[in-house]
């Protein structure tokens, strides 16, 4: 079986983001970015499924700006068997929408024959978590979201989710989609060795345009602003003083 | 007026000092003959302009003959080190900054082998371990004469114009006749704990006669010997009472603890992976039982802990002495609230635990501590901006990215990997290393204020390099572990890094072979003994794991110790063959003539690193120096201008483990050294 897992380029989680000025989006020039943590997790599960002897090969895609080599290039350094970029922006700042990447992976999972794809159930810097579902259902597949465990076995998997209140565990038919939530695993530290492997493992580029796909957004932002500062605290002499403010704001 | 508690001036007897912040006693061992000469002055100086309110000179300087230093330090016995203290006092005042000295004798914590070779003295027979001499127990004659060095050397000082002193009396021979397990003296000064404490009130007694009212007097001592028949936090409680009692001191300094072991001291002074201020609350009751004017230093590196000490009323004086090292303008930044720009201290110890082996103390990421007659605090602007272009982004990269872009220059690095780090990435991932990230964080952030451009997943070739344009290019590439070794079966074995980076999975049944002696293979140990596996570390060295020293060595055997891992000394391995399912290791000895099979299940080398030098090599045709660095130009600090290759159009620079394995401090002070004049 093949797994294929798609991984975003996303602002680092360490930065401190800044709007840009026109408030259009979200500065994303000469921020330091990486791999959203969500596809970490995904791209882990697929390497261990491997090492399971569950797949036979992990494939990685991203689709997004040409800059997203460097996030293929580090699904590799941790074990992923080779890499498939879409280029479909130019510019860091054109985001593609879940519905148009979901179409692109519907297309490289049909071409690339995957009997599984492991995505992230979503990216922290558009919090769409969209793409995963709509996927599933462009593919026809079923879905398991909010991955907390994974068990394959004799062509279906045993999916454990977390939702509120709780665990469910759920049982689908492959192919299928799964979305990873963060306690699925702790993605493995890339170490140099493997960097300098994976230099020499497969990237192959496509375009939007080789699935047949128009990557231009339907939505249209209208402001982005920062959240507000906080405001200056005040000190209080005493716990019945704490306790009548907290009366007089209602939250006691 | 600032509210900032740290701010708020102290007025201690007729001193005021200016803010709450001060340099506990330490030895950086930086004395030349004994005397506190230009090297030392300039250490203390520039502390002093950044706004410390107390630097306390000295780490134990010595009274007297029969107290030969241990780690080069302070000679207070001779008469010319008045002129030398007073140079050093009159700068540090002219900054604002109030001086005193730590004045001690060592008693037994010394060694008879050297200066004089006079015996080692103590008031009982009892060897201390760390030093491991049998002293002479001292007779009255000694007692007196000591008792009238320790006078005569407070009078040296208050004529070098200093505000005050403390004595020492934690390990030394002052508390050697405090504790009932190192005083076997009949009376008057040994038995009952005023007999005990005798020989220390006589001699702030005779201070205070010879040197008068205004010159300030304490004790840093420890209130809690933390050991079975020594004094305990009860006893220490009474002594503070005692001190402050007797009218004879200004101010208290409280340790906890025993220094006599390599394990005590750590506890003493605690190293990274260890807790942060844990006698903190311990010096906040001597403070609330004595109400007494009360200083406390002990792994306190971070301003909020500092902060809290002095809000919370726990001390009124609060030491980041190691935390001045790593940053001497810290008390700036606190001031300019730039305290998000302070170097962090992580606790590396590699200050204390070089002093302890006969070497200078320097920082191990602030290779300009200790250097600051050649090496910039502060990185001087640049005349003119140039394109520098660094490959490799872990300690040497980040620090040449740092000060180049702090000289003003237009930096652009590539990594291969996903963050910056390099192997101080790798030994961070285990707990107890966690602090040293901080060392990366620290520059990254410098890095980010001066607009530097970080390509990260970028494995640079020469192309990448020549495609920036620059007029300098620093190979930062560091190297990858070299296990090839062996006689046969190199193939056999896997690095400490593998075990580490999580690329091979422990054994069952380990053997380590290391005569890299440094932390890689202690945490390759760790790591495999804690999975419940059986781990061997052989070396063909006298003593195991040399590079790591002997403080930084207490967290790893106070873990493999109870995971009963065994060091194995004076073997190496020669071969490894298959046997079985299992693996046939042949130890020999550089002694001759022996050999020994060891059967297991995984081996693991740690032999250091071979430098990734591909990339300098592609480049060094193309370079105008042809790598080649002018050493005197290097030392000196004069501009590079080897211009061996007329046609180059950049110049080419190589640093820290991409020239040969080194370690971190090395990595920086390559990078400062070079990177300051570009």
């Amino acid at each position: 079986m093949k797994i294929l897992v798609p991984v975003k380029r996303v602002i680092d989680y360490n930065v401190k983001p800044r709007v840009k000025p026109d408030g259009s989006g979200v500065d994303l020039a000469d921020v330091k970015m990486s791999m959203n943590p969500f596809d970490e997790i995904a791209v882990e599960e697929a390497i261990r499924l491997k090492e399971q002897g569950v797949a036979e090969e992990v494939i990685v895609v991203s689709i997004g700006v040409r800059q997203a080599q460097e996030t293929l290039r580090t699904a590799l350094a941790m074990g992923a068997d080779r890499a498939i970029l879409v280029v479909a922006a130019d510019d860091v700042h054109q985001t593609t929408e879940p519905l148009a990447i979901a179409k692109i992976l519907a297309a490289v999972a049909a071409e690339q024959g995957a009997g599984l794809v492991i995505a992230g159930k979503q990216a922290i810097d558009s919090d769409m978590g969209a793409t995963g579902q709509m996927l599933a259902a462009l593919l026809g597949w079923g879905q398991a979201t909010f991955a907390s465990k994974i068990a394959i076995a004799g062509g279906r998997a045993t999916v454990t989710r977390e939702v509120d209140g709780g665990l469910q565990t759920i049982d689908v038919a492959l192919p299928a989609v799964i979305t990873t939530d963060l306690r699925l695993n702790e993605p493995r530290y890339a170490s140099l060795p493997n960097i300098m492997k994976a230099k020499k493992k497969p990237l192959e580029e496509k375009t939007a345009a080789d699935y047949g796909v128009d990557p231009a957004p339907r939505l249209e932002i209208l402001a982005t602003r920062e959240p507000q500062g906080r405001a200056a605290g005040v000190r209080l002499a005493s716990v019945d003083e704490l306790v009548g403010k907290l009366k007089e704001i209602g939250v006691v | 007026m600032s509210n900032d508690p740290l701010l708020q001036p102290f007025q201690l007897k007729h001193l005021m000092l200016r803010n709450r912040i001060m340099i506990t006693s330490h030895e950086p061992a930086y004395p030349e003959d004994g005397m506190p000469k230009d090297r030392y002055r300039a250490y203390h100086v520039e502390r002093a302009k950044a706004g410390v309110a107390l630097t306390m000179t000295a780490g134990s300087a010595s009274v007297s003959r029969d107290s030969p230093p241990v780690f080069n330090n302070i000679l207070a016995w001779k008469d010319e080190v008045v002129g030398w203290m007073k140079k050093l006092t009159d700068e540090c005042h002219d900054h604002g900054t109030a001086v005193m000295i730590q004045l001690t004798h060592l008693g037994r914590r010394t060694r008879w082998d050297k200066a004089d070779w006079l015996p080692v003295v103590s008031p009982s027979h009892e060897r201390e371990a760390a030093h491991r001499s049998f002293p002479k127990k001292m007779e009255d004659w000694d007692i007196q004469r000591i008792i009238g060095d320790y006078v005569d050397a407070a009078e040296r000082m208050k004529a070098a114009g200093l505000d005050g002193l403390e004595l020492q009396a934690y390990g030394h021979l002052m508390d050697q006749f405090w504790s009932p397990l190192t005083n076997d003296l009949d009376g008057p000064y040994g038995g009952d704990l005023d007999n005990r404490l005798r020989f220390t009130f006589d001699i702030l007694r005779g201070i205070r006669e010879r040197c008068g009212e205004d010159f300030l007097l304490g004790v840093r001592y420890t209130g809690d010997e933390d050991l079975p028949g020594g004094f305990d936090a009860k006893d220490g409680i009474a002594i503070s009472q005692k001190l402050k009692d007797s009218g004879l001191v200004d101010f208290l300094n409280v340790v906890r603890g025993h220094i006599d072991t390599d394990a005590g001291l750590t506890d003493v002074i605690p190293v990274q992976g260890m807790r942060n201020a844990p006698h903190l609350e311990f010096a906040g009751q001597i403070k609330k039982a004595t109400d007494f004017p009360t200083f406390h230093a002990a792994k306190i590196p971070d301003v909020p802990t500092a902060r809290h000490a002095i809000a919370a009323g726990l001390i009124d004086m609060v030491g980041m002495t190691r935390a001045h090292m790593a940053d001497p303008h810290l008390v700036r930044k606190i001031i300019e609230k730039r305290e998000d720009d302070i170097r962090p201290c992580v606790g590396a110890n590699y200050c204390l635990d070089r002093i302890y082996q006969g070497g200078l103390a320097f920082c191990l990421h602030n290779a300009a501590t200790g250097r600051e007659e050649t090496m910039p605090q502060i990185i001087p602007a640049a005349d003119a901006r140039k394109r520098i272009t660094i490959v490799g982004a872990g300690p040497a990269g980040m620090e040449a990215a740092r000060v180049a872009a702090e000289r003003g220059h237009a930096v652009t690095v590539f990594e291969a990997a996903d963050q910056p780090g390099g192997q101080i990435r790798l030994t961070a991932l285990q707990e107890r290393r966690r602090e040293m990230i901080s060392i990366i964080a620290w520059r990254q952030a410098m890095c980010e204020k001066h607009g530097v451009t970080f390509n990260f997943n970028t494995f640079a070739d020469d192309a990448d390099v020549l495609a920036t344009n620059p007029d300098e290019v620093i190979i930062a590439t560091g190297g990858l572990p070299h296990t090839e070794v062996l006689s046969a079966g190199d193939d056999l074995v896997c690095s400490a890094w593998d075990i580490l980076s999580g690329d091979v999975k422990p054994g069952q049944n380990v053997l380590i072979f290391d005569d890299a002696g440094d932390h890689a293979a202690l945490q390759a140990a760790d790591a495999i003994a804690s999975t419940g596996a059986k781990v061997e570390i052989v070396t063909p060295d006298r003593a195991f794991s040399p590079e790591v020293m002997a403080m930084n060595l207490v967290p790893y055997m106070r873990s493999l110790q109870k995971l009963d891992t065994t060091f194995t000394v004076t073997w190496r391995l020669l071969s490894v063959v298959r046997d079985g399912n299992q693996l046939r290791a042949t130890l020999g000895s550089d002694y001759g003539g022996v050999t020994r099979d060891r059967l297991v299940d995984q081996v693991v080398v740690n032999h250091g690193t071979r430098p990734l030098d591909e990339l300098y090599f592609d480049l060094k045709p193309r370079s105008s120096n042809l790598g080649e660095v002018d050493y005197e130009a290097l030392t000196s600090g004069r501009l590079q201008d080897v211009r061996a290759n007329p046609e180059g159009t950049f110049r080419l620079f190589r640093i820290g483990d991409a020239v040969a394995a080194r370690n971190t401090h090395a990595a920086i002070y390559d990078a400062l050294r070079l990177v300051k004049d570009l």
